[in-house]
């Protein structure tokens, strides 16, 4: 791999792309209520955190969080097939997709 | 990693009796595979995988006790699950191979050595569980607490990524014994703290410890309520197992921090558990609300870390689950027949349905702390270590509250022994009478008989 590639940006610089890219995730839950954008948030949240894994990764000169990164992968694909498999069922019974309309359970 | 690789195995195995109509196979496999975990733990078969392992997992004395009662409450509450679901639901199996990979998660995760053993863990301990919340495709409250897990759920595994990012990023390793060395050899990183607070915000979600703890009603409310017994008992346990494990490998840093972060949480959790819990009426929320409380009170061995915290944490935790189990199935049993969700609904259950009653009075008063159950030894070694640790007004703070909790409890069984017709009697089956019994028995055996427990869960 050429690390020199990667080392041309500096570590600060992939710490910042991440925390933006995180926030931006952060902010798009809690804002927005159509449940597909949900799960985009979420999608983009553990994509800055493997970004921010390769970035150490190759600053520490070592490939452990190169293979985390595939754990991260995996594991998000898991997680996104039950959130659709949900996303479609809760669509057959109300017919909307708006987080809106689930309001059953209340103190 | 026998017994994980048995479990799992046994999980794979079980969907496939499904799918062939051998429905009638699965529970005594699982139950005598959990048996058998039992005594791979217990006597350390392992087995030889340090080749594959890579040092990620170890199966020490730390692992065999958290593990032992991980796989002893999972055997109540698949017996439990056995008469909460009819014979003909389509997908038993399925549920019970859910369970069954979330124990294995919950194993993975009391026995991490390294950080990515500790995410896959509380992956492997999640995933089945989000599709258990939702699995009453039916209901709308089941969907909406499964969304609601979900979400929140997927939102804190990506902080619990984050976290682990910045402290592989502060030291470059995974490694726990590596990261420790770092510590002791490089010197603090703020980096590593920012990475710390980030998995620690993650293990309290997990706990639904009380500034993460807004899922943890509405979960247990809408969900099916052997997800609700499994998320209030085996999740709690193995998450409290990592999060121990996680406080002693922090504890190389300025300890300080970390006593005083737990010290409000800890005081916050019981305080709100205890004082919102006074206000519920839903059966299965008030036990959510008891169920946080109950988290800030275990808090209070974390903050007092020494050699005996483990053991006290694992005696509260198991006294605690097997009453909630049994508390939890019978009220299922109640509400399928007669749809009672309410506490008031509950009024003068003993007068047709005394086994019944016997079995839910047991497992309330457990909870309340009546002397000769087990719930009672489960509080008093906190308040006592607490004593001992020299931090005396945190003892009283948790005497008052548990003291208000326990006035929730007793609000129950005031309930049930009322004089009233209104309940008729419940059909039972015979099993489920020995279910109930077995139960009971354990709550009783485990009180009178504290010292040994204990011993035994000493590592």
């Amino acid at each position: 791999m050429n690390d020199t590639l990667v080392m041309a940006v500096p570590l600060s610089h992939y710490i910042a792309v991440s925390a933006i890219l995180f926030s931006i995730g952060v902010i798009g839950i809690l804002m927005r209520r159509n449940l597909i954008v949900m799960f985009l948030s979420i999608e983009l949240m553990l994509n800055s955190v493997n970004l921010l894994a390769v970035a150490f990764s190759v600053y520490h000169n070592d490939s452990n969080a190169q293979a985390f990164v595939f754990f991260i992968m995996v594991v998000a694909a898991a997680e996104i097939a039950v959130g659709l498999a949900m996303l479609v069922m809760i669509y057959r019974n109300i017919r909307t997709i708006d987080i809106d309309a689930l309001k059953q359970l209340k103190w | 990693m026998n017994a994980i690789i048995l479990l799992a195995a046994v999980g794979v195995f079980s969907m496939f009796l499904g799918l062939f109509r051998l429905r009638v196979l699965a529970l005594p496999m699982i139950i005598l595979a959990l048996i058998s975990s039992l005594f791979i733990f217990e006597y350390g078969w392992h087995g030889d995988f340090s080749a594959y392992l890579n040092n990620m997992v170890a199966f020490d004395h730390y692992s065999r006790s958290f593990s032992l009662v991980i796989v002893f409450t999972s055997i109540f509450l698949i017996l439990m699950s056995r008469h909460y679901y009819s014979e003909k639901i389509e997908h038993l199996t399925d549920i019970y191979a859910l369970i069954i990979f979330s124990v294995t998660g919950g194993i993975l995760l009391v026995s991490f050595q390294s950080l990515v053993m500790l995410f896959l863990g509380t992956e492997i301990l999640s995933i089945p569980l989000y599709i258990l919340a939702a699995s009453n495709r039916r209901s709308l409250e089941s969907n909406e607490a499964g969304l609601k897990y979900f979400l929140t759920g997927a939102f804190f595994t990506a902080v619990l990524l984050l976290g682990i990012t910045f402290i592989y990023g502060a030291y470059g390793s995974f490694d726990t014994s590596a990261i420790i060395q770092a510590i002791q050899t490089v010197g603090p990183s703020p980096l590593f703290v920012l990475g710390a607070v980030l998995v620690l915000c993650a293990m309290l979600f997990k706990l639904s410890a009380v500034p993460f703890h807004y899922w943890a009603p509405d979960v247990y409310q809408g969900a099916p309520t052997v997800l609700t017994a499994y998320v209030s008992t085996v999740v709690k346990i193995a998450a409290i197992g990592s999060l121990l494990k996680f406080m002693t490998f922090l504890g190389f840093y300025e300890s300080d921090i970390w006593i005083n972060l737990f010290l409000f949480v800890s005081i916050l959790t019981m305080v709100y558990g205890n004082i919102v819990s006074v206000l519920q009426t839903n059966f299965k929320r008030l036990l959510a609300y008891s169920g946080i409380a109950n988290v800030g009170f275990v808090f209070i061995a974390i903050i007092i870390i020494n050699e005996n915290s483990g053991a006290y944490i694992l005696y509260n935790l198991l006294a605690y689950s097997i009453s909630a189990i049994l508390g939890f199935s019978i009220y299922s049993t109640v509400k399928k027949q007669t749809d009672i969700d309410t506490i008031d609904g509950l009024a003068g259950l003993i007068t047709n349905n005394k086994f019944l009653s016997a079995g839910f009075l047991i497992a309330l008063l457990s909870f309340a702390g009546i002397p000769p159950l087990s719930g009672f030894f489960g509080k008093y070694f906190i308040i006592a270590h607490a004593v001992f640790g020299n931090y005396v007004w945190l003892a009283v703070i948790a005497v008052i509250f548990s003291v208000i909790g326990a006035y929730n409890y007793l609000r129950i069984a005031a309930a049930i022994v009322k004089n009233n017709n209104d309940i008729p009697a419940l059909e039972i089956s015979m099993s489920y009478k020995i279910f109930v019994l077995i139960s009971m028995i354990a709550i009783v055996l485990i009180g009178i008989f504290p010292d040994q427990v204990i011993g035994f869960l000493r590592f």
